[in-house]
């Protein structure tokens, strides 16, 4: 029980319960249901992964959905407008991800400003640069890219109606599990959202692990902006912009506290299969589309106050737990 | 890369310097005539985000570059549309320009605001939006089109092609002028026997294809019998085709949109998608700033509404449609 991806994963389960009764028979627990769930949920849990990850270690990153929506536009931008290889479009992104990862890193540290402040600035400063350059450039704000070659099969491939996210995801589950729980950086990433300053007293490199993170999140968005612009053969500035919200709301469905120091990689995949189970399963009701958000919503608020629950019954039991 | 585009690519590099050396040293940018000319046209409407306005600014800083006069596009934030439409409007007025171009997306903001610069001496022509409301407020004409007339071409078009229960999806829920277009396309299929369905879109989805797409599947999924499908906007409307073909369901849905994005011309071309309705944006914004120029400079203007849509694009124009945004990028849509 003490576990932090307990609450996410009774929550996940609960809801696909829920809606394998109420909508079973409508077509959600058909393929194209099934694989309706799973995709959504493995888009936002690329972005989810490395956000958690940082959150455990203490720090925000808001600027995410802004880094989507300019990967999107400098992807479409080379190979739609410029009709350049897909590849330099993605190596382009990858690097103005880093780089935006790494300022809003060494900002956070150098100044020790609110990381949710400096994050809502970059979000901000990348939105209006996108839009800028690539109106200045192309005279629009959505360019229609249509992948080619190996990118597609890389990032825009599916196998009956399931895209190659899933195997993204999953990989980067595995990979961000083995860091958190089997190395000693992710030591480092618990010790440093516990409390920074006994992190830095026991030698941790606490600017070091921060900054790392805040690029590891830039460039889970990088990703999603990658496979979405070339799923949907198109590039828009916009893309992506709600996973600011979507994404921290998966990992703390999961379990990672907004305080930092606890939570799980485990627990964000469950957070993100509860919200792309019940933002999907709400359409194959049937009910009234007006009713989507409210019940979306409803759904979410339920998730995190049986995690809540769930935790507060696990610190009777072990101590060691913040509640 | 082609020649164009590298000219192009020089040409925005150099735009950007330009805009930021500006910056730097307070002036800002424009023909040498401006001062000569003396004319000064504010014009408040939609955010570049949305890719139904590059084209609209790119036509109507075309005009202001072809007639040598001063421009200054302030943008409407769609997230907080109600304050922001006030505060730009607020802001044009406090700029004490030759002529303001507006478009009064929430009229019940909007409008007192409109008749405040009337007041004041400013005229206002009343661009893309707000075309039951201009002459009350004192403006001097519009140009645009009309957000009924735009669905129910939309649904003589579904009729065309045999489909008379068609599903509306809304990206903007709340946006009276969407609303109005699927309330144009409800007449028309209604008082041919059929019926019509708003499909609201959750706003934490408005960004995410994937998420449009899937819900648009769902959607036909549980509600069996819909015929046709009609999106708002270039993006939603390929996210349509794409949900149809992934239901196996092209046969029995067609698909059409306002707004045009290449994806949607190919689509078209494709036969995939049945048709598009085009505002032609990049009029409403030249021509907006055209009639202002002419009504300040000369007290001339158009008499009544100037329509610039619906113009539709099938296949049957589809050659012409797609040679034009070849040659010439961000003036029929988005790119």
């Amino acid at each position: 029980m003490a576990r932090s991806e307990t609450g996410g994963l009774v929550s996940a389960v609960a809801v696909f319960v829920f809606f394998a009764i109420t909508a079973g028979g409508k077509g959600f627990l058909s393929q194209t249901g099934t694989s309706d769930w799973i995709n959504t949920s493995s888009q936002l849990g690329i972005v989810a992964l490395p956000v958690g990850l940082l959150m455990i270690a203490g720090e925000f990153d808001l600027s995410v959905g802004a880094v989507v929506g300019a990967t999107s536009i400098i992807v479409a931008m080379c190979h739609g407008y410029y009709s350049l290889s897909p590849w330099v479009g993605i190596t382009i992104a990858i690097v103005v991800g880093a780089g935006i990862g790494l300022l809003n890193g060494v900002i956070t540290v150098s100044t020790r400003l609110p990381s949710f402040v400096v994050t809502l600035a970059m979000m901000l400063m990348v939105d209006g640069a996108s839009i800028g350059v690539a109106n200045a450039l192309t005279g629009a704000s959505s360019i229609s890219a249509i992948p080619t070659g190996s990118s597609r099969v890389i990032f825009a491939s599916s196998w009956d109606s399931f895209d190659v996210s899933i195997i993204w995801w999953a990989a980067l589950a595995v990979l961000g599990t083995y860091l958190l729980e089997k190395t000693q950086f992710g030591n480092w990433v618990s010790a440093t959202g516990g409390s920074a300053r006994a992190a830095r007293l026991a030698g941790v490199p606490t600017s070091r692990v921060k900054i790392v993170l805040f690029v590891a999140s830039s460039l889970g968005a990088v990703l999603v902006g990658i496979i979405e612009t070339l799923s949907f053969s198109n590039g828009n500035v916009t893309l992506g912009a709600d996973y600011v919200f979507t994404a921290i709301a998966a990992a703390v469905i999961g379990g990672v506290l907004l305080s930092g120091g606890y939570g799980s990689m485990l627990g964000t995949v469950f957070g993100s299969f509860t919200y792309g189970i019940a933002s999907m399963g709400v359409f194959f009701l049937g009910w009234d589309a007006d009713l989507t958000d409210l019940f979306v919503g409803l759904f979410l608020l339920l998730a995190v106050l049986a995690n809540n629950l769930l935790r507060r019954m696990a610190v009777g039991r072990d101590a060691g737990v913040p509640s | 890369m082609s020649t164009r585009h590298r000219h192009k690519l020089v040409a925005g590099v150099a735009v950007l310097a330009t805009g930021i050396m500006s910056l730097l040293v307070g002036i800002s940018p424009g023909p040498a005539s401006a001062a000569a000319n003396n004319i000064k046209i504010v014009f408040v409407s939609g955010p570049l985000t949305d890719s139904f306005f590059p084209p609209l600014y790119n036509g109507a800083k075309q005009a202001s570059h072809d007639l040598g006069i001063s421009f200054n596009y302030i943008p409407i934030n769609e997230g907080d549309i109600e304050q922001s439409s006030a505060q730009t409007m607020e802001a044009a007025i406090a700029e004490h320009p030759s002529a303001i171009v507006v478009g009064d997306f929430i009229t019940s903001v909007v409008d007192p605001l409109i008749r405040k610069a009337v007041k004041s001496g400013i005229p206002v022509y009343v661009d893309q939006s707000g075309q039951d409301q201009w002459q009350r407020d004192g403006a001097f004409g519009f140009v645009g089109q009309q957000g009924p007339a735009a669905g129910a071409a939309a649904g003589n078009e579904f009729l065309r092609l045999g489909s008379k229960d068609v599903l509306c999806i809304d990206n903007v829920p709340g946006n009276p002028y969407l609303t109005a277009v699927c309330d144009g396309l409800a007449g028309v299929l209604k008082r041919a026997g059929g019926s019509s369905t708003i499909l609201p879109l959750p706003t934490a989805d408005a960004t995410n294809p994937l998420k449009v797409t899937q819900d648009i599947g769902a959607y036909l999924a549980s509600h069996k019998g819909i015929t046709g499908a009609f999106a708002e906007n270039a993006a939603d409307g390929s996210d349509a085709v794409a949900a149809v073909q992934a239901a196996h369901l092209g046969k029995t849905v067609q698909v059409g949109t306002m707004e045009i994005s290449r994806l949607d011309l190919q689509q078209v071309e494709a036969g995939q998608m049945a048709f598009l309705i085009n505002e032609q944006p990049y009029l409403d914004g030249y021509y907006g700033v055209l009639f202002a120029y002419q009504y300040v400079k000369y007290g001339l203007a158009p008499v009544g509404p100037v329509a610039t849509g619906p113009a539709i694009i099938d296949k049957r124009n589809i050659a012409k449609v797609l040679s034009v945004t070849k040659r010439y990028p961000g003036v029929l849509g988005s790119d």
